[in-house]
């Protein structure tokens, strides 16, 4: 295999080049969006003079950066735009690039920009809504405590580094399905793939249940019974399972969508 | 160049639509690849173009297997498809994304062709006329200076000037390194600027001549009276009589009416 038939740097760079001036306006106001929905938000949740709710504590960032996270991977989820219709991507095909090239490009965007945009947008529509929540305070007496948002305060918690790791990896994983899973579909392609995610966990559910229900017939009902034992310290074998799972999965999506779009005919 | 050999499609569920279909090209010619609705054509140009794969057989475009997509392939094909769509950009601001990935791609070329068609870089694609939107697909794809251009139906839309405009312009900035194939079902619309007719039904080529050689064979005339054209290879009326085909003798040569060679190719009386 010729490496520059497999991947050029400088084609990896006219498409990424291609797909910013033509998508550039569309990224501005998803960013745009993202600020404005992301500050409301915030805004919304801290307290405010004679506000009912309590003082707004680091940790209560967590579960509105996570659910900003879907934002994140409807992003994610909305690569390959151009394999929407049979003509955007029988265009799209066409361009002189290899698949792999047509992944990293789209991977670049959606992901590695993505995400860096996410956590500045994030971290900057904290510190604003804060100093908006907070102004209102001014010369008041019974003003509420909201405390500043640090990156840190994602990673406090009673989890061991090992479990943290594996609910980043497993985030990531979910993104690298919404990735490279779209491929295989054209119209509706990110809802599709949503509704396929929902039916692959499913299915892994029933599995589970089926062979728990072979292998242990005392298991009741839809329950999933796993015999866990320590292979080392603090380390079962269902943390093996699980680990594998979330640290190894993104990297199959990959592949799959990697050969699906190798092979994409229209 | 194009080289097929024993080439086999079929779209699932369906007849195959080639079987053990061959067909050689070479550079430097405008070939017209002319064909009923339905007959394969467009799917022969997506095979060409490596859109689709072949079920069996060779295919080699400018040294390339289409079926790989090698990135080297794509920067030296181009296909001007019948249905498109452009971004939400201005003309300038697609030539400024798309040109580079084209490693022979001349804008003086461009804008030669521009001037031509009346286009102007600030333009919005989405603004064009359907027209216009195809005359600038055209000067794209001239502009790239790729080995193969591929147009199908390039002339649906255009409007009567355009048609000759688009006739001049083919014929003025296609070099002899490179292979134009030409699809479509307009067959008087390309009947002057192309040198080789190939006619596909039902996924088999039923006629393929140098419009040279034909030239020399057939002779194509209109005549008042029936009783000529009785004699004739193939005729059809029009207003002024009938139009004929007959064998040229004498090394007697006229122009080459398409449309009644198409006609005359289909009804298998050539």
């Amino acid at each position: 295999m010729k490496s520059n038939t497999f991947f050029s740097f400088s084609r990896f760079y006219l498409l990424l080049r291609n797909d910013i001036l033509i998508n550039y306006k569309k990224y501005l106001f998803m960013v745009l969006g993202a600020f404005i929905v992301g500050y409301i938000v915030l805004y919304w949740q801290m307290p405010k003079v004679d506000s009912i709710y309590p003082d707004f504590k680091a940790d209560n960032y967590i579960p509105i950066f996570f659910m900003g996270l879907l934002g994140l991977g409807a992003f994610v989820g909305m690569a390959f735009p151009e394999l929407e219709n049979k003509i955007k991507t029988r265009n799209y095909l066409m361009l002189p690039a290899s698949a792999f090239e047509r992944m990293t490009v789209q991977f670049f965007i959606r992901v590695i920009c993505g995400g860096i945009l996410y956590l500045v947008v994030f971290w900057l529509v904290a510190h604003l809504a804060r100093f908006s929540a907070l102004r209102t305070f001014q010369g008041q007496a019974n003003a509420h405590t909201i405390e500043s948002f640090h990156f840190s305060s994602l990673l406090v918690g009673s989890r061991d580094l090992l479990s943290k790791l594996a609910i980043g990896f497993s985030i990531f994983s979910i993104g690298m399905y919404l990735f490279s899973i779209k491929i295989f579909f054209n119209r509706f392609s990110l809802v599709k793939t949503i509704i396929s995610l929902v039916a692959v966990y499913a299915l892994f559910a029933c599995i589970m249940v089926l062979f728990s229900h072979l292998f242990y017939p005392e298991t009741i009902g839809f329950r999933v019974h796993v015999d866990n034992y320590n292979i080392a310290k603090n380390l079962t074998n269902s943390n093996i399972w699980v680990y594998s799972i979330s640290f190894l999965s993104w990297l199959f999506f990959l592949t799959l969508g990697y050969f699906k779009l190798k092979e994409k005919q229209v | 160049m194009i080289k097929i050999n024993h080439l086999s499609f079929y779209y699932k569920k369906k007849e195959p639509l080639f079987t053990d279909f061959s067909l050689n090209l070479e550079n430097g010619r405008i070939i017209g690849l002319l064909g009923k609705n339905g007959a394969g054509k467009s799917t022969l140009l997506g095979l060409i173009a490596g859109l689709i794969q072949p079920n069996e057989g060779e295919m080699n475009v400018n040294g390339f297997n289409p079926s790989k997509r090698n990135p080297n392939f794509l920067a030296d094909i181009y296909l001007v498809p019948e249905e498109f769509s452009f971004p939400h950009v201005s003309i300038d601001c697609y030539v400024k994304a798309f040109s580079p990935l084209y490693p022979s791609f001349d804008h003086e070329k461009l804008n030669t062709i521009f001037d031509e068609f009346e286009l102007h870089g600030s333009s919005n694609l989405n603004k064009l006329s359907h027209g216009q939107r195809k005359k600038f697909l055209i000067a794209f794809a001239l502009a790239t200076n790729c080995k193969v251009l591929v147009l199908d139906e390039p002339t649906n839309g255009l409007d009567i000037p355009s048609k000759s405009q688009f006739r001049k312009i083919l014929v003025g900035s296609v070099t002899e390194e490179q292979l134009v194939i030409i699809s479509t079902h307009q067959v008087k619309d390309i009947d002057t600027v192309i040198d080789k007719v190939v006619v596909i039904d039902n996924g088999k080529i039923i006629y393929q001549e140098d419009t040279e050689a034909i030239s020399q064979k057939l002779y194509f005339d209109i005549v008042p009276g029936l009783a000529e054209a009785e004699k004739a290879i193939y005729h059809e009326q029009c207003i002024s009589g009938h139009k004929i085909i007959v064998h040229a003798t004498n090394g007697k040569e006229s122009g080459i009416d398409m449309e009644l060679l198409f006609n005359a190719i289909i009804n298998k009386t050539i």
